[in-house]
């Protein structure tokens, strides 16, 4: 019997081959393409012996337990496909009776071998089905294909991001470090400082790297503008100047120390001493207190506080003269102490005025230090924004071109019509052709995004152009300082 | 202990059996041949047919291919137990004295034909109960063993069914086989007319004796089944249990009772015949798909959803065949005979 099953044997074991390593095949592809997919991700080219191991192992491990385990033929497999040539379940009863040897177990398996012997092995069929094989296929196609993909190009998209973000990390830092010099480097006051460093840390501590380059934009705004309140709240210039402008003894002083002009402060301060100094008795002292009395008020006015080094001097200058006029009343000759109150005053002031500026300089400092980081940050956004305004305008662009030769074919059309209407009029003809390409141009320079049955546009439409235009009035400088903030933040908000 | 002799012998009687009731029978060849396997196996027979298809001609040629006693018993609504089983009457011995003799009624033959069946009350039809299992019966305090080999053929008329007594599952369960007598084709019908006008006389002759019939019985059990063979009959019984856990999805949607153990038994005794009619020595796959029909159609009751789907019991065998063999479910096209057709 195994001499007759044997051919059946081999031809099955050579099924079982297929099958196993169709198998086998899959599996280590399949563990190949993971793999590479892992390495196309972290943009890693791994060795070839690597990938030969990564596919290998799977592939030999599977192929030899399925042959050896699940597919090889055992007999009875083999005589139950040979039964199913035709015999009827000869074999495998005979089989399954080989030991006993009764009367009519002997005819059986006579009868079986009989019939098994006209059995040809090319009359059993071997059974293969199809979706392993098209799964191999797919799965082995799909690994190969993968394998001549550059490893760079999934690795740079992932990249490509986390460039941009370092890039901004980079800034921001850059940022805190360079505005926490300028505090500690800024010749103010240590209040004002402290006050700068406040504002300083809360920047550092807003700004995330999830923000948005807008929103990182809006947050630096912000914190520009509260620099600025507080530098404008050190600089009592311009509020003491322009409330000492009210009233006409101090008028020319307050006008110079508006202007922050020393040498106009020097100028107005002597006039004033040249004034006072030409009255003598109860003139004199009635002029001293008056003009004491108007630096009294004027700094009431100004809303500044006592301790500001300009509100002192002043306060001090105004003391003094209240003093001397209460002298000069009493017919002491304060010409002396006059000029050297004024001569003292001076002094002050101009110090005072030299602070403030060079506090105003700070500012500005201050300023373009974020300015630039500002621009930096919204460079690299306007790029990528005009990036995108591009192929946009490119496929509004190919849109316009083919409404342009649609509308010049209708008027070309229409100016037929025109001229063969109008045979009489000779420029019909060119009118019509004039009028066509006149529209067509209007309509290629504008697009139409308005829709005048509804009323309404998307704002997905306008943003980057509004956003465009934002930037480029920015970088001319004609957006207020005071706005650029608020500005920020509806832009920053508007993009979510 | 069976010789070849025997083999040779089973093989050439079958033949002649089967060409001789052939004379009688025209078409029907399927039925002919499962009514000669379970004659052989030594199970009854349930035939159903319209009228004068040929159920009554049949078990009359086998009465005379086997050379045993035939009786007909022709059921009817006031048919008593006694007129079947047979009664005690009075009679004088020669001594002028009044003894009890029984008297056997037609069930004491070899071959019965219970003519329309389901006529007959039920009481009535219980008294066959015994006869067919235990080959004996009980009338009074008498037990009397019934002649071997014993062979119910009952039929039943599918069309009248008013004033009719459906048999109840226990006595169906008793038949070893259903078998459906179809309307003959054309071509048979033609040639049955023809063969009418010449004579409707039956013109089978003897082929074997009971007592051969018997030893073909005991030559038939000695074909070998296979454990895989036998393991397949039997999943196919069980198969047919709604209630039992691993059993397919259309037998709890298609079946409401499944078959009882005795239809294993008929499948493999059956099986050991056919095998051995076919000149082979084991039963085969085959053989049990065919004889699934016959053993089944009368042991399985189909459920609601099966009747409202109008599905046949053969349809439901078919489906089931079907699941067992790995093969795609389809619903098959329904025929009387319940061979397997598919629906393309």
């Amino acid at each position: 019997m195994k001499k007759l099953l044997h051919p059946f044997k081999m031809k099955l074991i050579w099924e079982a081959f297929v099958k196993s390593w169709v198998v086998a095949l899959t599996a280590g592809a399949v563990c190949e393409f993971i793999f590479l997919l892992i390495m196309h991700l972290l943009a890693l080219e791994p060795d070839k012996w690597l990938i030969a191991v990564v596919f290998g192992i799977p592939f030999v491990l599977s192929g030899l337990l399925l042959f050896g385990l699940r597919h090889y033929p055992n007999m009875k497999r083999v005589v139950t496909r040979v039964d199913e040539t035709g015999l009827e379940e000869r074999v495998i009863t005979m089989l399954e009776y080989k030991e006993n040897n009764d009367f009519v177990v002997e005819l059986q398996r006579n009868d079986a071998l009989k019939h098994l012997e006209k059995v040809h092995p090319k009359q059993m069929k071997l059974t293969f089905r199809k979706k392993p094989f098209i799964l191999c296929a797919i799965v082995v196609s799909l690994t190969v294909g993968f394998m001549f993909v550059p490893y760079t190009i999934m690795g740079s998209i992932f990249a490509a991001e986390s460039s941009v973000n370092e890039e901004e990390a980079q800034m921001i830092k850059e940022l805190i470090e360079e505005l926490r010099q300028k505090v500690k480097d800024t010749e103010v006051s240590d209040e004002i400082k402290e006050q700068l460093n406040e504002v300083v840390d809360e920047l550092e501590e807003n700004l995330s790297e999830e923000d948005s380059t807008l929103e990182k934009t809006a947050k630096i705004s912000q914190a520009e503008s509260e620099i600025k309140d507080i530098i404008e709240n050190a600089v009592t210039k311009n509020k003491i100047g322009t409330a000492l402008q009210q009233y006409e003894s101090t008028k020319a002083l307050g006008n110079a120390i508006s202007d922050g002009d020393t040498d106009a402060v020097s100028e107005a301060l002597s006039d004033m001493q040249d004034t006072l100094t030409a009255l003598e008795g109860q003139e004199q002292g009635k002029q001293l207190n008056t003009v004491s009395s108007d630096i009294a008020s004027a700094l009431a006015l100004s809303g500044v506080e006592a301790g500001d080094a300009l509100y002192d001097a002043l306060h001090t200058f105004g003391t003094s003269l209240t003093s001397e006029a209460t002298e000069a009343v009493n017919g002491v000759d304060v010409d002396t102490e006059v000029s050297s109150s004024v001569s003292q005053a001076e002094t002050e002031i101009i110090a005072a005025l030299e602070e403030q500026a060079s506090i105003e300089a700070t500012a500005e400092q201050f300023g373009d230090i974020i300015d630039e980081t500002k621009d930096e940050l919204l460079g690299n956004e306007s790029e990528k924004s005009e990036e995108e305004s591009k192929s946009e305008d490119e496929k509004s662009s190919e849109e316009q071109d083919g409404e342009k030769a649609d509308g010049e074919k209708a008027d070309s059309e229409k100016a037929d019509g025109e001229a063969s209407g109008n045979e009489m009029s000779g420029g019909g003809e060119s009118q019509g052709g004039v009028e066509g390409e006149g529209d067509d141009s209007v309509s290629s320079k504008t697009e139409s995004i308005y829709d005048p049955t509804s009323g309404s546009v998307k704002y997905g439409e306008v943003f980057d152009a509004y956003y465009g235009e934002y930037l480029a009035a920015l970088e001319a400088g004609e957006v207020p300082d005071d706005l650029q903030a608020i500005i920020d933040q509806y832009y920053a908000a508007l993009n979510k | 202990m069976v010789n070849e002799k025997d083999i040779q012998f089973f093989g050439e009687k079958c033949k002649r059996v089967l060409a001789e009731i052939g004379k009688d029978m025209i078409g029907q060849q399927d039925v002919v041949e499962c009514a000669v396997i379970a004659m052989i196996s030594g199970g009854n027979v349930l035939l159903e047919g319209i009228p004068g298809v040929g159920k009554t001609r049949l078990v009359r040629s086998m009465g005379r291919v086997f050379d045993l006693p035939f009786s007909r018993i022709q059921f009817t609504p006031d048919l008593m137990p006694a007129d079947v089983t047979g009664t005690n009457i009075i009679e004088k011995d020669a001594d002028g004295r009044n003894h009890l003799k029984f008297q056997p009624g037609p069930i004491f033959s070899n071959i019965v034909l219970a003519d329309e069946i389901n006529r007959a009350t039920p009481k009535t039809q219980s008294a066959l109960l015994e006869a067919m299992q235990e080959h004996t019966v009980t009338a009074g305090c008498e037990t009397y063993k019934l002649d071997e080999p014993f062979f119910v053929l009952a039929t039943q008329n599918p069309i009248e069914q008013d004033g009719t007594y459906p048999l109840p599952e226990a006595q169906t369960d008793r038949f070893m086989f259903k078998l459906d007598m179809r309307f003959p084709t054309v071509t048979e019908l033609t040639e049955i007319v023809n063969m009418t006008q010449e004579s409707m006389d039956e013109i089978a002759s003897v082929v074997l004796s009971g007592k051969e019939l018997l030893a073909m019985r005991a030559t038939a059990k000695e074909v070998l089944v296979g454990s895989d063979v036998m393991n397949y009959a039997v999943k196919l019984v069980v198969a047919t249990h709604p209630e039992r856990e691993g059993s397919p999805a259309l037998t709890k949607k298609l079946i409401r009772f499944g078959a009882s153990p005795r239809a294993g038994q008929a499948l493999i005794t059956a099986a050991k015949v056919r095998a051995l009619m076919a000149g082979r020595y084991n039963v085969s796959y085959d053989d049990i798909n065919v004889l699934a029909y016959p053993v089944l159609r009368h042991r399985i009751k189909a459920s609601f959803e099966a009747i409202t789907d109008k599905l046949s019991v053969n349809d439901i065998i078919t489906m089931l065949l079907d699941e067992l063999n790995g093969k795609k479910v389809a619903e098959p096209v329904k025929t009387d005979t319940g061979k397997k057709k598919k629906n393309k």
